[in-house]
């Protein structure tokens, strides 16, 4: 598969043999403050708000993903849709074009199936997961982690760091995996259609397959016209005569149906070892549910795909993301942008208005409000401007286009405010609040105290006390705080990411497993909180330590005072935060239990030596540092 | 309501460290912190240092007020001018009792110094200071 390693699939790894030593360079450089951790964040939270692509497959066309030993043909795509390099050619809301290295599609279920699924589970006021899943999930991944942790030797200090790591990766993973299909939240609505059929099917199949999807009942808010539905036809590369016949399909299903159909000749007939094939990495995004079926009803754990087919598939994504789903997506922008946008922006719609406003009878007025919102259901209908608005906005931030959504979530905002479409209205500032963070790379304090702060208070405040919405909360707050250490200045922006993460705690917004995951996460921010001339500081006393350590020149010194005080940091004094990152290391350590989890806790106060190492607090015979360390270890020992 | 004080050396040693209780609202002296508090309080103090470090450059004063703040406890923080930092957690602000409290400590602490067989930077032994700085306790506090 391709190079990229992620640290989500950090165990598949292990137990496949694969080589991780990309991934532990990236830990091995000393650097101080060392804030890649937030970067590979950013990467995941960007591909988690990818478009989504509905997968409906025919049954013939699921006999081949069997036949692949996979269980369906939506298993087969997954891990495809994580990452695919190309350079992809995307033009913004100006029409200047930019190249992007990378794209990712999340690949789901077909919609009626989700809906159904969905509405049978939680009724109608989803939330994102299930916290016992999470938690289970989490409890398992733990303990999965601890099985390789032993297996390290005591010279895998990366291994086990990066094992370390993929814990509050993993968490955070699961949580923007979701693909719960909300009215509000149209990031999680599908964009594209893909329809898989066969070489062997019929055309009059592929009608029938596309009559009843669009004959299918939709939830109000949801349009089948914005969704492009893409024909994709299975071939065998072997056999000429089948070809042959797929083209002809295509071309038939281009000009009866209007609907674009790629072609996908893979390799059906080489099921022996001789052709040289590729283990699939796991999907990296998928549902917390998901998940959990997979590990445990697993029957074909480690499917692999000869390597023919796996740059067949990336070539097939690869045209239809560039010819087909961004071209559509950028036009419906350009539409509704002409539609919702500009009418609002002209000055004779906003002489409209005012007049609207001021000279409209009360009745009138009364009936605005209520006029396209639902109040009842808390939704808006598909072709209602605010549904339009904030689609857009999610589109253009899709892709990425972070400046142009902002101004459309904001204008957004101000519908939903007025209607107090509370769902939609916490939806649209948290989506304000990332792109502007998505976009900037450095922020200013007035920007973050005037705006950014007040678009996530207000986002919070509503999910939690007027929607019950405690998981998007939780989502929303994460993802914010891993973006604000992803700021070119940590040392004014940490703080804010520290202080978000803390009151997710104080809300109890997590079980168990996450409070311990989130206090390790706040030891972090606070170990990258460090001011711009302290890093460069301790950076040259890195280097300098290094070459003084190799020529050891030792001088002689006829007198030392014994009395003379010595002070270590003058230079950085007050500057960094690692006193605080080591408390919460500790705390988690505390929070970890020591009689299931002795290594974690472990590992915690690992973190903490560079500081509590010789000190007094750290050495006091029963204290809690000594108390931690003692009763793990005695665990470990037995 | 209960006060921990530490006295922290050059070296992030702690020199004396004390847990009161108020004597106001019929108080009557003991700490009450729980036990999950009780042994975290020095680490907590610990962390404040780097705050303490941070904001004492930018202030005339020996006494910084309230430095930090950690789950409903706040830490205050006063400065010697031989950067002998005192630090006290407690509950409800009040500057003006702590400043005071603060400065009767540094002449006490000024007085342990003046000991000849004292090293800065020593653990403070005396029952003599304890037992004053207990009764300052009583009195601010």
């Amino acid at each position: 598969m391709d190079s990229n390693l992620s640290i989500n699939n950090v165990l598949f790894y292990r137990s496949t043999g694969r080589d991780v030593t990309p991934l532990l360079q990236t830990l091995s450089c000393g650097e101080v403050g060392d804030k890649r951790s937030s970067e590979e964040c950013k990467k995941l939270i960007v591909s988690a708000m990818s478009p989504q692509v509905c997968v409906y497959a025919s049954e013939q066309a699921d006999q081949v993903a069997t036949k692949l030993q996979f269980h369906s043909l939506l298993q087969l795509l997954k891990p495809f849709g994580d990452r695919i390099e190309h350079k992809f050619q995307i033009k913004d809301s100006h029409f200047i074009s930019k190249t992007i290295d990378e794209f990712s599609l999340r690949f789901v279920p077909p919609l009626e199936h989700m809906l159904s699924v969905q509405q049978a589970e939680s009724g109608t006021k989803a939330q994102l997961f299930n916290y016992q899943s999470l938690e289970l999930l989490m409890t398992e991944y733990i303990q999965l982690v601890d099985l390789e942790l032993q297996k390290c030797g005591a010279e895998d200090k990366l291994m086990k760091r990066l094992l370390k790591k993929s814990i509050y990766v993993k968490f955070l993973t699961k949580l923007l995996a979701s693909s719960s299909i909300t009215s509000f939240e149209s990031i999680n609505q599908p964009v594209a259609s893909f329809f898989f059929i066969t070489g062997e099917e019929s055309y009059e199949q592929a009608r029938q397959m596309l009559i009843q999807y669009k004959s299918a009942k939709l939830p109000e808010y949801l349009s089948i016209d914005d969704i492009i539905p893409v024909f994709i036809i299975i071939t065998d590369q072997a056999n000429a005569d089948q070809q042959e016949k797929s083209a002809q399909h295509r071309e038939h299903i281009k000009k009866q149906l209007f609907v674009e159909a790629f072609v996908l000749s893979l390799d059906l007939n080489s099921n022996d070892d001789s052709v040289p094939s590729v283990v699939l990495n796991p999907p990296i995004l998928c549902t917390v549910d998901e998940e959990l079926q997979n590990t445990h009803l697993s029957s074909t754990p480690n499917p692999s795909l000869p390597t023919t087919n796996l740059t067949a598939i990336y070539q097939l994504l690869k045209d239809v993301i560039q010819k087909k789903l961004i071209p559509f997506m950028e036009k419906k922008i350009t539409t509704w942008d002409e539609q919702v946008i500009v009418p609002r922006k002209s000055i004779t719609g906003r002489l409209f208005n005012v007049s609207k406003k001021y000279f409209g009878s009360k009745r009138e007025t009364n009936n605005e409000l209520s006029e396209n919102y639902n109040s009842e259901l808390g939704i808006y209908r598909y072709n209602s401007t605010q549904t339009l608005t904030k689609k857009l906005a999610d589109w253009s931030f899709m892709l990425r286009d972070y400046r142009y959504s902002y101004t459309t979530y904001e204008l957004a905002k101000k519908d939903f405010l007025n209607d107090k479409a509370w769902t939609h209205l916490a939806s649209a500032s948290e989506m304000a609040a990332i792109s502007l963070l998505m976009g900037a790379a450095n922020i200013t304090s007035k920007l973050k105290n005037d705006t950014i702060d007040p678009l996530m208070d207000n986002s919070n405040y509503t999910y939690l006390a007027r929607c019950g919405l405690k998981t998007y909360a939780l989502r929303s707050i994460l993802v914010v705080s891993e973006l604000f250490c992803n700021l070119r200045d940590t040392w004014s922006n940490a703080p804010t990411a520290i202080k978000w993460v803390q009151k997710a705690l104080n809300d109890k917004l997590v079980t168990k497993t996450g409070k311990v995951v989130l206090l390790e996460r706040i030891g972090y921010y606070y170990s990258i909180c460090i001011s711009a001339q302290a890093k460069a500081i301790m950076t040259r006393k890195l280097i300098t330590e290094k070459s003084q350590d190799e020529m050891n020149d030792d001088e002689d010194v006829d007198f030392v005072n014994p009395l003379k005080l010595n002070i270590r940091n003058i230079a950085t004094m007050g500057n960094t935060r690692q006193r605080k990152s080591a408390l919460f290391k500790l705390i988690a350590a505390r929070n970890w239990d020591p009689v299931s989890e002795p290594l974690q806790v472990l590992m915690c106060l690992q973190d903490t030596k560079t500081v509590y190492q010789g000190t007094v607090i750290g050495e006091r015979e029963g204290g809690l540092l000594k108390r931690l360390q003692v009763a793990s270890e005695d665990k470990l020992s037995m | 309501m209960s006060y921990y004080l530490a006295l922290i050396g050059t070296t992030d040693n702690p020199i004396y460290e004390a847990e009161m209780g108020t004597y106001r609202q019929g108080g009557d002296g003991v700490p009450k912190f729980s036990a999950e508090m009780k042994e975290l309080n020095p680490f907590i103090v610990h962390a404040a240092i780097d705050i303490v470090e941070d904001v004492q450059w930018r202030s005339n004063s020996l006494y910084l007020k309230a430095v930090d703040e950690f789950y409903g406890y706040y830490i205050s923080a006063f400065v010697t001018p031989g950067n002998i930092k005192f630090l006290l957690l407690h509950e409800t602000k009040n500057d003006e009792s702590i400043r005071q409290f603060f400065n009767d400590v540094n002449d006490l602490y000024v007085k342990t110094v003046l000991n000849p067989f004292y090293n800065v930077n020593d653990p403070i032994t005396s029952a003599v200071f304890d037992l004053k700085v207990k009764q300052l306790g009583k009195k601010y506090l």
